[in-house]
């Protein structure tokens, strides 16, 4: 059972009666003990039936999953499991500065009767992706004309899923190779699929209704029409999440790197399943936390879950070797890295998934208008330098065969993807 | 020079925050505390001091309620946050309260005012039992508060 303490005021009520009925009983005046007299029935009264057990609070939110800028509605409950009713609850919630409340931050005072609750109905904006908490919230009941307080009251956060809304996005077909089995994207192997390929003779196996019969009355053969097969592909995307850069103001604000790779992230991710295609996702971190490859509706559902869970980790380490590198990723996917290359280990990375056969096309995604940090007279200096150098490292990434772009939403990628493409078609010199 | 104006710009700032965000529940509590304060005072200073007069009926009440009132206001203001949003219940509660128990106080006062001349030379008797009966009262109280714990 929890405590009740006392408040000053019960302390101050016992010393005025103890001063005025001790002058009273020395002077022999009786209007002291009047006097006196509010102060004992306030403290009689209110003690006589005193609760004793503290408020108990919950938290609920109305909706688990919303995207960006939407609205959660939330509560706030308190109930008083006494027989004895608080003369009031002081109610107080923290809330996650991605949740925008109005007035949310002020403490709340009501009554509360015996056995009954009251309830505090907010609404909750959305700012930015990620898993923000409403909550914990905490009740202070006061009691016997407030000369008892109780012990906190505390009801446990509840988390809200923010999916981060997608930067829309939009490619063309262009994809170096397209190994699946059954997709949208053209390819030269034969098999079902929408292409024509033309016009041969019939073997067993073939479907009937791919029969030409204008061909095969007039050759007096069985003839078909060939077709090049639909295949899917498969996105591996990686996410540089080794720094944090910028500040980030939500969705109505600036966009800091996590920012701009979460959002572009999803965006990609939406574009290719939508085609049909395989994507996966892998982390380029300490935690090196990789999403399955799949298909569909389910699997964007599941990787706006995943990005939920993207944060820089202080230190940025990288991760160990045998849980991220070029053997994680299949030879025919395409490899998209969302990177700021702010590190030049992220470079290093790109590097070694190029130099091991993989298509990888990179995507910067450093804030163009990212202030620098300023510190006295050579930080001007010192921030073109940086530039430059970074610049340098782009320049190098394009020698080993890596186009780098900036983000920009749709459209970023069509021209890496047909270069890409192209030199994936191109003939390799092989040793023999 | 800079800092210690720095300091006071920031001071000037908290205070007019703080300010901005005062509700009209608690800020009606401060109010009425204050001038209950101010009434006791002054009233005791002006039957006592300068005419030297103890208080009538009328004037013992007053004075019982501002007391009571500064009293049962600060421990409400004590309570209750500056910016709180405040439910006009709590109010109306604690201010029924606070009258119930200042009406009792009135019809003690009137007791204590109109008896004394009846009483005669057994005054002193009648008030030493009394005083008797409300110590006994008192001690079967705490008792009873005391054996529930």
């Amino acid at each position: 059972m929890r405590r009740w303490a006392p408040t000053h005021a019960f302390g101050r009520a016992v010393l005025v009666v103890g001063v005025l009925v001790g002058l009273a009983m020395v002077l022999g005046r009786a209007d002291l003990v009047v006097l006196a007299t509010p102060f004992a029935l306030g403290a009689a009264l209110g003690i006589w039936r005193r609760p004793s057990r503290v408020p108990v609070v919950r938290v609920s939110t109305g909706a688990e999953f919303v995207g960006e800028g939407g609205e959660v509605p939330a509560g706030l409950s308190v109930a008083n499991p006494d027989e004895v009713p608080y003369d009031l609850v002081v109610l107080r919630t923290a809330i996650s500065p991605w949740l925008v409340v109005p007035e949310g931050d002020r403490p709340y005072v009501t009554t509360v009767a015996p056995g009954a609750a009251a309830d505090l109905d907010l609404r909750a904006h959305a700012v930015r992706w990620g898993r923000p908490a409403f909550g914990p919230a905490v009740a202070h009941a006061v009691a016997a004309d407030g000369l008892l307080v109780s012990e906190p009251g505390m009801g446990q956060a509840r988390r809200v899923k923010v999916s981060p809304v997608t930067d829309p996005f939009e490619a063309t077909d262009s994809m170096p190779r397209a190994a699946g089995l059954v997709g949208a994207h053209h390819s030269r192997r034969p098999g079902e699929g929408g292409e024509l390929a033309g016009v041969r003779m019939f073997a067993p196996g073939d479907r009937l209704r791919r029969i030409d019969w204008r061909v095969s009355l007039r050759t007096r053969e069985l003839h078909v029409a060939a077709t090049l097969s639909d295949r899917d592909a498969e996105v591996v995307l990686v996410l540089d999440i080794l720094h944090e850069a910028g500040r980030s103001g939500g969705i109505h604000g600036a966009r800091s790197v996590l920012d701009t790779t979460v959002r572009a992230a999803a965006g990609i991710a939406e574009h290719y399943l939508h085609r049909g295609d395989r994507v996966s996702l892998l982390e380029y971190g300490f935690r090196a936390r990789r999403l399955r490859t799949g298909s569909g509706r389910r699997q964007y559902h599941t990787v706006l879950e995943w990005l939920l869970g993207v944060s820089a980790a202080a230190g940025g380490f990288e991760p160990a070797p045998d849980a991220f590198g070029p053997h994680t990723v299949s030879t025919n996917a395409l490899v998209v890295v969302l990177t700021p290359l702010l590190d030049v280990r992220a470079a290093q990375m790109i590097a070694r998934f190029a130099r091991a056969g993989r298509f990888v096309v990179g995507v910067d995604t450093l804030p163009a208008d990212l202030p620098l940090p300023v510190r006295r007279d050579w930080s001007t200096i010192a921030g073109r330098l940086w530039r430059l150098e970074r610049t340098n490292i782009l320049e190098q990434l394009r020698e080993h065969g890596v186009p780098v772009v900036a983000w920009a939403g749709a459209g970023s990628l069509d021209e890496v993807l047909r270069q890409v493409s192209r030199m994936a078609s191109a003939p390799k010199a092989v040793l023999r | 020079m800079n800092d210690i104006l720095t300091r006071w710009l920031g001071r000037v700032d908290e205070i007019a925050a703080r300010v901005r965000r005062t509700t009209p529940g608690p800020l009606l509590v401060r109010v009425g505390l204050f001038v209950s304060a101010l009434l006791a005072v002054l009233g005791w200073l002006i039957s006592t001091l300068a005419y030297g007069v103890g208080p009538d009926f009328l004037a013992l009440i007053l004075l019982a309620t501002a007391l009571y009132l500064v009293h049962t206001l600060a421990a409400l203001a004590a309570v209750l946050p500056h910016d709180a949003v405040v439910a006009p219940g709590v109010l109306l509660r604690w201010l029924r309260r606070a009258g119930l128990v200042l009406g009792l106080t009135a019809a003690l006062a009137l007791f204590a005012v109109v008896v004394p001349p009846y009483l005669g030379d057994h005054a002193y008797l009648v008030a030493s039992l009394l005083g008797l009966v409300l110590m006994v009262a008192t001690v079967g109280y705490l008792a009873r508060l005391v054996r529930r714990r």
